[in-house]
């Protein structure tokens, strides 16, 4: 194995060379350390601490770089690596990189000096979790990761510790995220004790022999679906997705609101994948109750999202909503993975999630830049306080318009390639695939409706407030988003080239690479 | 009477449902937290007992027993976070009575 470590020879530590295929999550852990010894070198720690984060995150997404293609089960098969975990990897590690520019650009005051080691200990914390999140098919390390991602996301929430809203909702998130974690562990014991193994792989294959299925199965699913459905934010395990956006401070919700979804979508694909593939993508049981629970779970994601999203005044609660009914669309995708005659559609289904993803990143980051923006220089998060900002923020307003008309899909903007081609891998397969296509054109329709009520307040009413100041920063960010966005369309073929192979996952039981 | 695989996995249910239970009618916030770790030990009972009567593929089956290590261990970390959290919540509303977090709805 061409591993990047080898060269630093081999201490006496089991798997060391194994380590290499995970450079990224090493850097990130050094990055961790770095920020926890930087505050005894500086004054300034706070910003201190975001550079050394940033550095950090962007050591790590240049590492992506160099494990891309070390596909193959390592650690006894804990860990994988393949093109799926990669992509992902690299799309969370430039995302949590433009959180961080945001934090510096519009944040950075309004926290108390000598919390930044913390509140970035914390954000690399989660994104380390959420990295792991996206290779791996073991029970156990599923637990631990996705554990590992919401222990330090509990605490973001409740950063602003002396602020009610604050601090109610990490209260609530915590209380719901242990509730669930608790359930899917139960239903994991359960599974272990059906199938005698705690390898997702082994047991996906069990579980595709006619007539082995136990009823007891049906907790397995339902655990498994509480705890991961949490994460996504799927309805009804949604409720604390607007609380938490609302309370937490907008860059914590920004980092949320892709980070976390998209961690626990990946999570639910590879798991979705394997237990398809193992049955051979034919109807079984398992696959069929499972095609539909996600379908239905997606479909009602995705309507409650939007609905709700109509009476919010709040930004960042109306983007929560809508994050919510973003991730039912990619939800709906999911139900292909599983009950189709081959592989075919179900990579296709998987790479539409993926590029939707992408796409997702940059509409949520620059929206919630302005959103932050915003309230760095008026101190508000209400929708009525953007009125006149065509007049008063020229830039902010039109990355802010850019970034919702791509929420909505509209075609100048890569949010319209990415519903596309989500929409077209659904209608291709026919059948009750259709209902689901269906169900996202209505929500499509609908969420035109609160995404254009921001951009009428920004430029139809003005109250006659001054100019928005405030730094460049934020709107050099915005306006990479937006551009990003276009860029994206026009090089949305290649984008597609670039992700074929998403779909193709590591599988332990039928792939070539042996397990090393 | 000799104890079987059976007798832990129907105290396991037990305790899940105890644990749901408790989940779904404390308004304490520490109430609700002790419901979750009732629901993990149900868990850890499971984990330890198959680990104890499946057949053994290959050597010795521990996957289970270490399973069941990492539970505990996160449950503390859990319990942990979920006090200081209760603690913050406490500190900005003189209570930890659930029905009083009502600020953020709609």
């Amino acid at each position: 194995m061409s591993s990047t470590l080898a060269i630093i020879g081999s201490p006496f530590i089991p798997g060391w060379d194994q380590l290499g295929a995970f450079l990224p999550e090493l850097v990130l852990v050094a990055a961790i350390v770095g920020v926890l010894i930087t505050p005894f070198f500086t004054e300034r720690r706070n910003f201190a601490c975001a550079v050394v984060a940033l550095v950090g995150l962007v050591g790590a997404f240049v590492s992506v770089f160099a494990v891309a293609g070390e596909d193959g089960a390592y650690f006894r098969g804990l860990l994988v690596s393949d093109s799926l975990a990669v992509l992902w990897k690299g799309l969370l590690l430039l995302f949590t990189a433009g959180i961080v520019l945001m934090w510096i650009g519009t944040m950075a005051e309004a926290m108390r000096e000598g919390d930044g080691p913390e509140f970035f200990t914390l954000l690399l914390g989660a994104t380390l979790g959420m990295s792991l999140m996206a290779s791996t098919t073991n029970l156990l390390m599923i637990f631990l990761v996705v554990e590992l991602a919401s222990l330090p996301s509990y605490v973001l929430a409740g950063f602003r510790k002396t602020h009610r809203l604050g601090a109610e909702a990490s209260l609530k998130y915590v209380l719901f995220g242990a509730a669930t974690s608790s359930i899917m562990v139960y239903g994991l014991s359960l599974a272990y004790g059906l199938y005698g193994t705690l390898d997702l792989a082994k047991i996906a294959e069990q579980m595709a022999v006619p007539g082995a299925q136990h009823v007891l199965l049906a907790v397995v699913l339902i655990g498994l679906i509480a705890g991961i459905g949490f994460k996504i934010s799927a309805v009804p395990f949604h409720f604390w997705c607007p609380d938490v956006f609302e309370g937490a401070h907008v860059d914590v919700a920004a980092f949320l609101s892709v980070a976390s979804k998209g961690a626990a979508l990946v999570l639910l694909l590879r798991m979705v994948m394997l237990i398809g593939s193992a049955a051979g993508f034919e109807a079984s049981a398992v696959t069929v109750s499972l095609a539909w629970t996600l379908g239905i779970l997606g479909a009602v994601t995705a309507t409650w999202g939007n609905l709700a999203a109509f009476a919010q005044t709040n930004i960042k609660r109306l983007l929560a909503y809508s994050s919510i009914a973003h991730a039912g669309y990619m939800v709906c995708a999911l139900s292909l993975l599983v009950a189709r005659r081959n592989e075919a559609p179900a990579a296709d289904a998987a790479q539409a999630v993926i590029l939707y993803l992408a796409v997702y990143l940059f509409m949520n980051l620059g929206a919630f830049t302005i959103a932050a923006l915003v309230w760095r220089q008026t101190g508000s998060e209400q929708i009525a306080d953007f009125s006149g900002l065509g007049r008063r923020a020229p830039i902010a307003a039109a990355v802010m318009t850019a970034c919702l008309f791509s929420l909505v899909g509209l075609p100048p903007l890569a949010g319209f390639a990415a519903k596309l081609v989500l929409m077209k891998v659904l209608f291709d397969n026919g059948g009750w695939w259709t209902v689901l296509v269906f169900v996202i054109g209505i929500n499509t329709v609908l969420s035109l409706y609160y995404y254009l009520r921001i951009v009428k307040v920004m430029y139809l009413q003005d109250r006659g407030e001054d100019v928005l100041g405030g730094p460049i920063l934020p709107r050099v960010i915005g306006v990479a988003c937006a551009a990003m966005l276009v860029i994206m369309l026009i090089g949305f073929g290649s984008l597609d080239r670039l992700t074929r192979d998403a779909g193709r996952i590591h599988d332990t039981n039928s792939s070539v690479a042996a397990v090393k | 009477m000799i104890v079987g695989l059976h007798h832990y996995l129907v105290l396991a249910a037990i305790l899940l449902v105890c644990g749901i239970v408790t989940m779904l009618i404390k308004r304490n916030a520490i109430g609700i937290l002790m419901g979750v770790e009732l629901i993990l030990n149900a868990a850890n009972v499971n984990l330890v007992a198959f680990n104890h009567y499946l057949p053994a593929d290959s050597g010795i089956r521990l996957d289970g027993q270490i399973f069941a290590l990492f539970v505990i261990v996160l449950a503390a970390a859990e319990a942990a976070i979920a006090l200081a959290i209760i603690l913050s919540f406490y500190n900005n509303f003189a209570s930890i009575d659930v029905e009083k977090a009502s600020n953020l709805k709609g």
